[in-house]
């Protein structure tokens, strides 16, 4: 696979006070989209804090679009190029969804005039261009979700971070957002994380695997299923594995190397 | 309108509008008894009007600060997707942006608030619209909401509005609290409140709606505004910085807090190291004095002090008007002296003048009054209201001693039965007629004074007469009520056919 990199880490670690979170991660992104797999306390929020430039590394060197951002002018560049989605977040509930995302393009650098544009493109890409007139509060909570994807999306980041955006979504709506983050991919970097192995293995070109800050596997989809007891029938193959991989049953059966 | 407000929500927005609006509001309705003769018994006396009026944005201060807090949580707070801090693009107008509105929707709010005094202020006093000092009180909600703006967007929650609740409430309230024993009592010139940090601290706005009122020095304006701009843009700078630091953890905050707050602060003691103070006229002064016309009155003031002076005469003009020509002949006249510029802060000369100065005033002959134009709270001198003056008026042009005494027998008997007690009843009721004439003249409304105490046909004849019927009456009866010659039944000839 080649990919153009636009994210690089290289041995990052990061603590907080004597727990080590992350330790000595090296990692190259490109474009496509990259899931993120991990129990409770794994380091997932930290390597997607560094990754978004809200926490800096103990050690180590991250860089963005070329940009390093531990210098705060690499810092300030990089962040124009991050959409984020946290795994909680709030709008302006009395206000429009369109004024919402509108404001958000406005509050990333577009005009007034280009962020209609801007929103009228996210908001179809989320799948709510029926919802852009109505006010945020009477939006059921997938559309909520959608909703905030679309405030990240809407300046056309060149690195999408996403954590949980399945999380509250029917079934149909899933694979709708699985739909638009593999064409976002194509010429965007798209990092998620999640819990629902199958929504990766829908969409991801590779996976990062982490547990106790450690990277277990940075491999594709298929690595993962390889991993699978054949004998676990009450899970899909992908489940199986990563399960087998956080129990430590599982032996890789390649070589753990960088992918770019 | 959402577009205006943007990030701001409308119906936030509007609550708290009218939330900041209420308070002034609320005083100018309050108080809009007073000035009329048949003030509801609600109504605050003078003195506690001017209070209030003086100090009323103190309120819509605090709610300013909440809004801003409450704006900054809801549109940049890290939980926020619309805005958040870590996103890319321009800081300077996210966050100056909704700064400024906000500010000039803290203003707007005070200033509409405020309607209701000015209009009173208006129609009593005949004054012009009182811009120095509604620029004054403006400025501070404005700079609240900036400040309540920063405090929001660096706290990120809802937990903000605490601080932005007490912000304000220390700096407003407690500088009033420190500096309200050092408001002078008496008669002061120069007037300095002890400081010249006065001018930046937010407190004073002034005699809106109040008379006399206090004369703003424009600079003070001028200066606060320049304050105000540094605590915007401090607020923005902080609100950039917090965007630019912001991470998990609260080390960061130390770095936006010290902008936020060093620098407006930096900026004010700057300001009153090198003043300038807040009503300091030039002293020893000649002052600007103009006579009236057929009467033997005159009025003067420090050259500062036009306005003033421009008022007073048209108040005069009125005054004059309820006295004949020929009524005032020989007498050596008045002399109406405006504003405490007149006196000396040192006890050890009588009047704060020119050696030109006080030649003029001795050309001028006369009996010299003073009414202070800079009485805030409280007065111990005498003339501190257009009544005082009029009744030094009357008592100097009308020499009835004939009815010296007669007054105490209307009270005792409440009846008119001779010249001496129609003489005394009318004189009682003069100058409170005369200061109604002044502001009925001006656009006031039309007051029927009712004052006095007798009743009888005369007497009822006198209480109920217009203001205008009333000044009619003295004038073609001047000379024979100073000569205590009009007895009730005259009264009862002129008044019932006349009324």
């Amino acid at each position: 696979m080649n990919y153009k990199v636009d994210v690089s880490l290289s041995h990052v670690s990061f603590s907080y006070g004597r727990k080590q979170a992350l330790s000595d991660v090296s990692l190259n992104f490109g474009n496509g989209v990259f899931g993120l797999l991990g129990p409770n306390g794994a380091g997932k929020t930290t390597l997607m804090n560094i990754v978004t430039t809200l926490s800096r590394p103990s050690s180590g060197s991250v860089r963005i679009a070329r940009a390093n951002v531990l210098t705060s002018a690499g810092r300030r560049r990089a962040r124009s190029r991050i959409g984020y989605l946290p795994q909680s977040f709030e709008l302006m509930n009395a206000s429009s969804l369109m004024r919402n995302v509108r404001y958000a393009a406005w509050a990333r650098g577009l005009s007034w005039k280009a962020s209609c544009d801007a929103a009228v493109w996210a908001l179809e890409q989320v799948e709510l261009s029926g919802e852009a007139r109505h006010p945020v509060r009477s939006l059921s909570g997938g559309m909520r979700q959608r909703a905030g994807i679309a405030c990240a999306i809407v300046a056309r980041p060149d690195v999408l971070v996403l954590d949980e955006p399945t999380v509250g979504l029917d079934p149909v709506q899933r694979i709708e957002v699985r739909k638009f983050l593999d064409a976002y991919a194509d010429s965007h970097t798209v990092l998620v994380s999640t819990h629902l192995v199958e929504d990766l293995a829908a969409i991801a070109d590779r996976v990062l695997v982490l547990d106790h800050g450690h990277l277990l596997l940075d491999g594709r989809m298929d690595d993962l299923a390889a991993l699978a007891d054949p004998e676990d029938s009450m899970a899909s193959p992908w489940e199986s594995g990563y399960r087998r991989l956080l129990t430590g049953s599982g032996h890789l059966p390649f070589d753990q190397g960088e992918v770019t | 309108m959402a577009r205006l407000l943007n990030p701001l929500s409308p119906v936030s927005s509007l609550v708290f509008f009218l939330s900041m609006m209420a308070y002034p509001a609320a005083l100018s309705v309050r108080n809009y008894g007073v000035g009329q003769s048949d003030a509801s018994p609600w109504a605050l006396t003078d003195a506690a009007l001017q209070f209030d009026l003086t100090w009323m944005h103190l309120v819509t201060d605090v709610i300013a600060c909440m809004f801003g807090a409450w704006s900054a949580w809801k549109a940049c707070s890290p939980r926020s997707m619309v805005a958040p801090p870590w996103i890319g693009g321009p800081s300077v107008r996210r966050y100056g942006v909704p700064v400024l509105k906000g500010a000039a929707l803290g203003s707007l709010a005070y200033a509409a608030g405020c309607l209701p005094a000015i209009v009173q202020t208006l129609r009593f006093t005949g004054g012009s619209v009182p811009v120095g000092a509604l620029l004054m009180g403006m400025a501070v909600p404005a700079a609240m909401f900036a400040l309540g703006y920063a405090l929001g967007a660096i706290m990120g929650s809802r937990w903000s509005l605490v601080p932005a609740t007490l912000l304000p409430a220390a700096l407003c309230w407690g500088s009033l609290v420190l500096l309200m024993p050092r408001i002078p009592k008496g008669d002061v010139f120069p007037r300095a409140w002890g400081s010249p940090l006065a001018v930046v601290m937010p407190m004073m706005d002034t005699g809106i709606g109040a008379e006399p009122g206090l004369s703003i020095n424009l600079s003070a304006v001028t200066v606060r505004w320049i304050l105000v701009a540094v605590v915007l843009a401090a607020s923005t700078a902080a609100c950039m910085l917090t965007a630019h630091q912001w991470r998990p953890g609260l080390s960061w905050i130390v770095a936006p807090l010290a902008v936020l707050l060093l620098v407006p602060t930096a900026a004010g003691g700057l300001v009153a190291m090198s003043g300038p103070a807040e009503w300091r006229r030039s002293a020893p002064f000649t002052p600007v004095c103009k006579s009236i016309d057929g009467v033997p009155l005159s009025v003067c003031s420090h050259p500062d002090d036009g306005a003033h002076l421009r008022r007073y005469m048209r108040y005069m003009r009125s005054v004059a008007s309820w006295f004949p020509k020929d009524s005032v002949e020989g007498s050596s006249g008045l002399v109406l002296l405006l504003g405490n510029a007149f006196t000396p802060t040192s006890h050890g000369q009588a009047w704060n003048l020119t050696g030109q100065g006080l030649a003029e005033l001795e050309h001028l002959g006369g009996k010299k009054i003073q009414i202070m134009t800079d009485t805030v709270t409280e007065r111990t001198g005498r003339y501190s209201d257009l009544a005082d003056v009029t009744q030094a008026i009357v008592k100097e042009f009308i020499h009835a001693d004939c009815a010296a005494t007669a007054l105490k027998n209307v009270y005792k008997q409440r009846t008119l039965d001779d010249g001496a007690s129609v003489s005394a009843f009318v004189l009682e009721q003069l100058p409170q007629r005369m200061r109604e004439t002044v502001y009925e003249s001006l656009g006031g409304g039309s007051a029927i004074s009712g004052l006095g105490s007798a009743r009888g046909p005369a007497a009822d004849l006198l209480n109920d007469a217009t203001n205008e019927e009333f000044h009619a009456y003295v004038r073609r009866n001047l000379s024979g009520l100073e000569r205590c010659t009009v007895t009730p039944s005259d009264v009862i000839n002129d008044l019932g056919k006349n009324h």
